[in-house]
């Protein structure tokens, strides 16, 4: 519906339910603002946006006035100016004249108004505050009271997209002040930073800052999980300075949003700790090597391999969190100029329970972005704390909320946060999402026509007759009230999201779990809802590297190479940007395997576990010195730019690889030109193929319950192990971890202390058939009973070691999941 | 009480000073209560719309220091024109009041208060500098006297003490007082569990109250004045639900110590349970003697389900009883205990035993004992209890105009009843009932037969057959203010029934107190309190709720029962047992009112009030389903956005 309205006199037809503010904006008028921030709900607390309105005697705020029909808006009256010059002094009454010194300096809000008011001299005095300096709610901030406008945008900011309300505003008149009320539920995601309009909150991850006029500023696609955020990296001197998202020019799929990763890890691709020289191992020893000689090295081993034992022999083992053209320029060398069968990434840990499942759901009419999100009356979350993994998307789900009542129902086997904003909180027992999710489907959906429609149904439906709700609630121990309520959510539910994490897929069984999930949601579409299915990603890339890998096809995985080089199958290994012993389970199983193989090349930036093994390491460079592709959790193609020269001698992946095919004269050309066309033959302009619809078809589950053994054992859950991959090796180099602190929490449920004899903090060695660990739990509520929480964002916490290396039927992948523990006190 | 010197208010000005007091005018706009406390007078007042003086010893400058004071306090610090600009203009008024003021500070102080005046985000910042411009413009000599430096000599007599308190149209009209700004604006910000918080300050029945109260807020809210009144009882039953509903577990002030004294309650209804909070709140051990199977007294009894669900207050008083407070049902005092063993065990007392009996009409045949012949309180309590009073009866006539009334006639429909008919000796525009439940009810088609009233019941075979009734018409207004409903003679006519529901008013049944325990009672056998103390007349026995005001909302005996709880605690620990500063304050602002329904807020109208979904007429009305679905989260933000925060500071000096 549409209003006419005059803004100074001129004619403007504008949208019912906008405010003032948005429609003089949206028509070029200007009216000044210091708290307004497009994304947060209109604070109103600077009163610089007052405006008159004919024949109303009070002036309005501009910011939270609704345009009405026929109104006539002044935006300069002289009693408006007059007050928002006033606000201004008031202002300023007491504030430092640090400018030179703050790091707000040039991009400052209240420095332009102070300039564009005109104002030089302060009439108004009031004594200043005294008051004690307080730690704000993470290290990685620095506050600065007497700068503070108290705009209110940080306050808004925690509550209303990052849901924490780790600050408030804290006492009352000019004593006011922005506090950390509950600095524990403080992510340091440093919305509250971004969102500042002064100089009143400050970086304090490094101690290298760069003044605006002396940094350079480009916008890039991040490159630590797969939302694919857009970003801005300061540059000075060749080092990232800071993280902005101010001006990003592509506002999905975050929004100006970050998390801790996004915002404060930047610096590890500067570290010291880089290594920049490729390095040959020689009598145990690492010795410096040239760039010709290591490709010399690389070339001679990989050939004398060859010779020896035949391609089967050799493996490829690369991250997705390359990009695009490098994977490309990897199996393009590795298939079609070795002949080497075995090439496969990470996504095959990260998404290959997911990708069969999509096409099962391409007949549906599905969306995968997430903007989607906000059209969905029901999330359904399972397998992830998504405030951990993936927080942009956990702040897109209170948003949701926010604005349009989503229901949300959580299926996990631990609390999580979104816990706190769930109408149906499953918190199942590990290992059991599969009946949950089968009684899910049976409870809701046996008696609907749709889904007798479906192929699959028929067989599908002789299986969940053992998963009525009473056995389902009892098996899974999930509160049956609960589990009613998610029956009639997804009941009455017009259009329906699932959000899977980790926890589904890299788990026991993790392929039949995502299987299972999936079927939901085929129940759903085939009921005539609207769903949506976003799998979380852990690689920055790990679509584009499935499509890649899918592509090109064949060999082994990347478990099955690592189990045939223990058995003595793979001679020789080349393993880019990957550390296996930090992302598989049974840790001396996979050095045991990595010390069998008679050649180990690296190509890495750091000094990884795997590289220790290396007989051959060769530096990378990070996602900021490259340019490249690629395609996030939503099937999209984002843009990296390099906004950073390649430290020292370091050289990109595909670099690396189209320098050795042209050493070893292969016949496959890797150009610039060639990689770009090669990418464009396997994906779309947009992102992944998008080709013809499937029909609809329900998957048949293989489903073997875990029974909980005697007294003493607890399932060990780790809380998205995987998603947290990079911590381990680049990120965890980022200066602000040394601030975070690195040790990781173990959480037990009170009862199971009480049970077991453990105290909060005391000392425990837990135990498998694999190894043992000694631990400090915490006892907490969000442990359920019966579970041992590991909540841990490192990889240095050994609990891989615990696990045995076994691996799913369908996906050829190890897992982790549904180990039992016994629990000794130390 | 003396005359006022000086009155200004909502800029109309009464200047007794140059007059005898015998020529005094009356102020305008504003009229002082006679007595502030125990026959303490109030020497001056400053509030939102300006100021009184009545004693000529107090300073107007050391006035306005304390008000600003009391604004700096306030001020939330949300916007910048009142965070800052009123500590401003304090600072200024502290320099005049020291002597050091400066040529120029009067013009400062009226520019500046008048862009916060104007400019400011909330009723704190756009009322507070008003009665200082005012003071400056009409006493600028003692202004002026102050920055040469001759202030008025500090007073020989002592200074005066100042009272403050910040309240707002809505919190004061409240009688259980919830600082509805506070709350409104937390939904707003998406703060919906630390908005049941404040809610939970000042009452434990949040979604028993956003369900069921009768709302003097809304009906004091000066959004009203621009457009409608904000939807404030809905958007409490949404902070009620969205703890319910996304599973959280409330967050209560749990007592510091426990107290080894212990009070007794009679009666689990909204004034007993609310008493039992607060006092279990302060670590008291506490008792209630309730005689059903079933918490909520009238709440639980008088109420049907398709407004209040049964689980609602239930998990409301399993929170109470969570703090320790036991409930022993079933228990009946008189019956299965006696007042004396109760009075023997307990250090104090609270009755709260609300209004269970029904009104008589005094009509032929009203006491034959007919079968069908169900008074409205009976008729109710059967149904809630899962029982159709009667069920060969189909036909239905309630009489009377009031919510009882209306629920009789809602309920019976659901029981089964074909043919409903509400008789009311007024018109529909006088009926007490809540003007939302007669809509609803026209909605579900009951028959209203308005202007008659019942003259005899007619039965056969001692059963109800039907009722004669006899057409009125509205004569002059009585005491209650409406037109007083006279017989025309000779207009009978009759209607066939199966039932009569008498649901004219409600009666207080004391008949459990003992010989021993004294209590006084008024003619209408309402139990007699001393309003300071609320004790009766026997020590240590305290009372509120329909027990002593005779029927009225629930909010008011919730309200009730809450002081109650605060006066029991300063006689249990020994204090004096009377209002503290805070009440005296409510109870001052509620004398001089502090909505003003003609007031002109002059900013743009036009954003409507949200609605509640509601089940359909035709469905709704054959069941217990509760008819209204709360506010979606978005709604529930939109319409609190509506709120004007319309707090204000009123401070005496005595």
């Amino acid at each position: 519906m549409t209003v006419h309205i005059t803004i100074n006199g001129k004619e403007i037809e504008a949208e019912k339910g906008k405010t003032i503010l948005e429609v003089a904006r949206e028509n070029g008028i200007y009216i000044p603002t210091l708290c307004y921030h497009s994304h947060l709900h209109p604070i109103g607390s600077c009163r610089l946006c007052v405006v008159d309105i004919e024949g109303y005697p009070m002036p309005m705020a501009a910011c939270t006035t609704p345009v009405m029909d026929g109104i006539k808006v002044h935006t300069n009256t002289g009693r408006v100016l007059k007050m928002r010059r006033q606000a201004m002094e008031l202002i300023l009454v007491n504030h430092p004249l640090d400018c030179p010194v703050c790091d707000k300096g040039g991009e400052c809000r209240l420095q332009d108004l102070a300039y564009e008011f005109g104002i030089a001299e302060q009439p108004f005095h009031a004594k200043k505050p005294e008051r004690e300096h307080v730690p704000f709610s993470t290290p990685l901030i620095r506050q600065w009271y007497d700068r503070c406008v108290l705009c209110l945008r940080c306050v808004h900011v925690c509550h209303e997209l990052v849901g924490n309300a780790a600050i408030d505003i804290k006492e009352t008149g000019y004593r006011s002040v922005i506090y950390p009320v509950a600095p524990e539920r403080c992510y340091s995601c440093g919305e509250c930073l971004s969102v500042c309009p002064v100089g009143a909150l400050t970086e304090a991850v490094n101690p290298l800052r760069g003044r605006i006029w002396q940094i350079e500023r480009k916008q890039t696609t991040c490159g630590q999980c797969g939302v694919g955020c857009q970003m801005e990296v300061s540059t000075y001197e060749n080092k990232p300075v800071n993280i902005k998202t101010d001006d990003v020019t592509e506002e999905g799929p975050n929004y100006g949003s970050l998390c801790v990763r996004g915002r404060f890890f930047y610096d590890y691709v500067s570290s010291e700790e880089r290594l920049t020289e490729p390095k040959i191992k020689k009598a145990e020893e690492w010795v410096s090597a040239g760039w010709d000689e290591a490709y010399e090295n690389a070339i001679d081993h990989l050939r004398e391999v060859m010779k020896a034992h035949g391609p089967d022999s050799i493996g490829f083992i690369a991250s997705a969190r390359l990009l695009n053209e490098d994977l490309v320029a990897l199996f393009e060398f590795a298939k079609n100029g070795l002949n080497v069968p075995n090439v496969d990434t990470s996504s095959r840990i990260d998404l290959s329970a997911h990708g069969t499942s999509l096409t099962a759901l391409k007949g549906a009419s599905s969306f995968k972005d997430l903007d989607g999100l906000l059209d969905s009356d029901l999330i359904v979350i399972a397998g992830g704390d998504l405030d951990a993994t993936a927080q942009i998307v956990a702040n897109r789900i209170r948003v949701a909320q926010r604005l349009h009542d989503t229901k949300v129902i959580t299926i996990n086997s631990y609390k999580t946060r979104l816990d706190e904003i769930s109408d149906a909180i499953l918190t199942c027992n590990s290992g059991t999402e599969i009946p949950v999710f089968n009684g899910l489907v049976k409870a809701a959906f046996e008696g609907s026509d749709g889904v007798k429609k479906v192929s699959g149904w028929e067989d599908f439906s002789k299986q969940l007759t053992d998963y009525s709700a009473d056995a389902v609630c009892d098996a899974a121990q999930i509160d049956r009230e609960m589990f009613e309520t998610a029956v009639a959510l997804l009941k009455e539910s017009a259009s329906v999201s699932f959000v899977s994490g980790g926890g589904l897929g890299q788990t026991t069984e993790g392929s039949q779990k995502v299987k299972a999930f999936a079927n939901l949601a085929v129940a759903c579409a085939a009921s005539g809802k609207k769903i949506g299915w976003l799998p979380v990603t852990a690689y920055a890339n790990g679509w584009g590297a499935l499509a890649i890998q899918t592509i090109y096809g064949g060999g082994l995985s990347y478990g099955e190479m690592i189990q045939a080089a223990k058995e003595g199958k793979i001679k020789a290994l080349v393993v880019v940007e990957e550390d296996p012993i930090a992302t598989l389970p049974d840790t001396s199983y996979v050095k045991e395997a990595l010390d069998n193989l008679d050649f180990l090349m690296v190509i890495d930036l750091f000094e990884t576990e795997t590289v220790k093994k290396a007989d051959l390491f060769i530096p990378s460079c990070s996602f900021m010195e490259k340019s490249g592709t690629f395609i996030n959790m939503e099937g999209k193609k984002r843009a990296v730019n390099q906004v950073l020269d390649p430290m020292e001698k370091t050289r990109a992946v595909g670099v690396i690889f189209s320098d050795i095919a042209e050493k070893m004269k292969l016949e496959v050309e890797l150009t610039p030109e060639v990689i770009q066309k090669k990418v464009s033959e396997i994906l779309d302009q947009d992102g992944l193929k998008t080709e013809g619809k499937d029909a609809l078809a329900f998957f048949q589950i293989s489903y073997q319950a875990t029974r909980m053994e005697e007294n003493g054992h607890l399932f060990l859950v780790p809380t998205d192990l995987h998603y947290n991959h990079h911590y381990g090796t680049d990120e965890v180099h980022a200066s602000a971890i040394e601030k975070l602190g690195k040790d990781p929490e173990y959480l037990i449920n009170p009862k199971d202390a009480a049970r077991l004899g453990v105290e909060d903090g005391s000392t425990v060695t837990i135990k498998t058939e694999r190894g043992e660990l000694s631990i400090s739990p915490t006892l907490s509520d969000e442990a359920k009973e019966g579970h041992l929480v590991v909540r841990s964002h490192y990889h240095d916490t050994g609990i891989l070691a615990l696990f045995p290396f076994e691996m799913d039927d369908e996906t050829k992948t190890p897992f982790t999941g549904n180990v039992l523990v016994k629990l000794q006190k130390s | 009480m003396g005359g006022v010197l000086f009155s200004c208010w909502n800029g109309k000005v009464v200047d007794n000073r140059e007059k005898k007091p015998e020529e005094f005018e009356p102020p305008v706009d504003i009229s002082l209560p006679a007595d502030f406390f125990q026959g303490k007078d109030v020497k001056a007042f400053m509030g939102w719309g300006g100021f009184v003086v009545k004693d000529s010893d107090v300073s107007i400058v050391d006035l306005c220091v304390a008000f600003l004071e009391k604004v700096q306090e306030e001020s939330c610090g949300q916007c910048i024109p009142c965070r800052i600009g009123t500590k401003v203009m304090l600072e200024i008024m502290r320099d005049i009041a020291d002597g050091k003021g400066k040529k120029g500070d009067l013009e400062n102080l009226k520019s500046l208060g008048e862009t916060i005046r104007q400019s400011s985000k909330c009723t704190i910042g756009q009322t507070s500098p008003v009665p200082v411009i005012d003071a400056i413009t009409y006493f600028k000599d003692e202004f002026e006297k102050a920055i040469e430096g001759k202030k008025k000599p500090e007073a020989e007599k002592e200074k005066p003490r100042f009272i403050s308190k910040v309240t707002a149209p809505c919190m004061n009209a409240c009688p259980s007082h919830l600082n509805v700004p506070r709350y409104v604006e937390l939904i707003k910000d998406g703060r919906f569990l630390d908005s049941l918080e404040v809610i939970r300050e000042n009452t434990c029945l949040p979604g028993v109250l956003g369900r069921v109260c009768v709302r003097p807020c809304e009906s004091n809210c000066r959004r009203a004045n621009v457009d409608e009144s904000i939807s404030i009882k809905y958007l409490k039953r949404f902070a009620a639900d969205f703890e319910l509903e996304k599973h959280h577990s409330p967050k209560l002030p749990m007592a510091t110590e426990k107290k080894d004294k212990k009070v007794g309650i009679i009666g689990a209804g909204p004034a007993g349970v609310t008493c039992a909070y607060y006092l279990a709140e302060k670590g008291y051990q506490v008792t209630i003697f309730e005689r059903f199977d079933e918490p909520g007294g009238m709440s639980a009894m008088g109420i049907p389900d398709y407004r209040l669900p049964r689980p609602i207050l239930r998990r409301e008083v399993e929170i109470i009883q969570s703090m320790g407070v036991e409930i022993r049902y079933n228990t009946m005092v008189g019956r299965d205990i006696t007042m004396k063993e109760i009075r023997d065990e307990f250090d104090a007392i609270f009755i709260g035993v609300g209004a269970q009996g029904s009104s008589s009409m005094r009509v032929e045949g009203e006491d034959a004992g007919y079968k069908g012949f169900i008074p409205g309180v009976k008729y109710l309590l059967d149904i809630n209890q899962g029982r159709d009073p009667y069920p060969e009866g189909k036909k239905v006539v309630v009489v009377g105009g009031g919510n009882v009334a209306i629920d009789c006639v809602r309920c019976s429909f659901r029981i089964g009843k074909e043919d409903v008919n509400l008789v009311y000796r007024r018109t529909k525009k006088e009926m007490p009932a809540d003007d939302v439940e007669i809509k609803d009810a026209e909605e579900e088609e009951v028959k209203f037969h308005f202007l008659c009233n019942p003259t005899r019941i007619i039965a056969e075979d001692g059963k109800v057959v039907g009722v004669e009734l006899i057409r009125m018409e509205l004569g002059e207004p009585d005491e209650s203010g409406r037109r007083r409903p006279i017989p025309v003679e000779g207009s009978e006519f009759t209607i066939d029934t199966d039932i009569i529901v008498p649901a004219i008013g409600q009666t207080i049944d004391l008949s459990f107190i003992d010989a021993d325990t004294q209590l006084e009672v008024t003619r209408k056998n309402t139990i007699v309190i001393d309003p300071e103390t609320m004790m009766t007349s026997v020590e240590g026995i305290f009372s509120a709720g329909d027990c002593v005001t005779g029927p009225g909302a629930l909010v008011e005996a919730a309200g009730g029962g809450r002081t109650a709880a605060f006066r029991i605690h300063q006689y249990l620990s020994g204090e004096e047992v009377k209002r503290t500063d805070e009440e005296l304050m409510e109870d001052f602002f509620s004398a001089i009112g502090v909505y003003d329904p003609k007031e002109d807020i002059g900013i743009i109208d036009g954003r409507e009030r949200k609605h509640l979904k509601m089940l359909p007429p035709e469905t709704r009305k054959y069941t217990f389903d509760e008819v209204e679905s709360g506010f979606p989260i978005n709604e529930a933000i939109e319409e609190a956005d509506r709120c004007l925060r319309c707090y204000r500071i009123g401070l005496v000096a005595i």
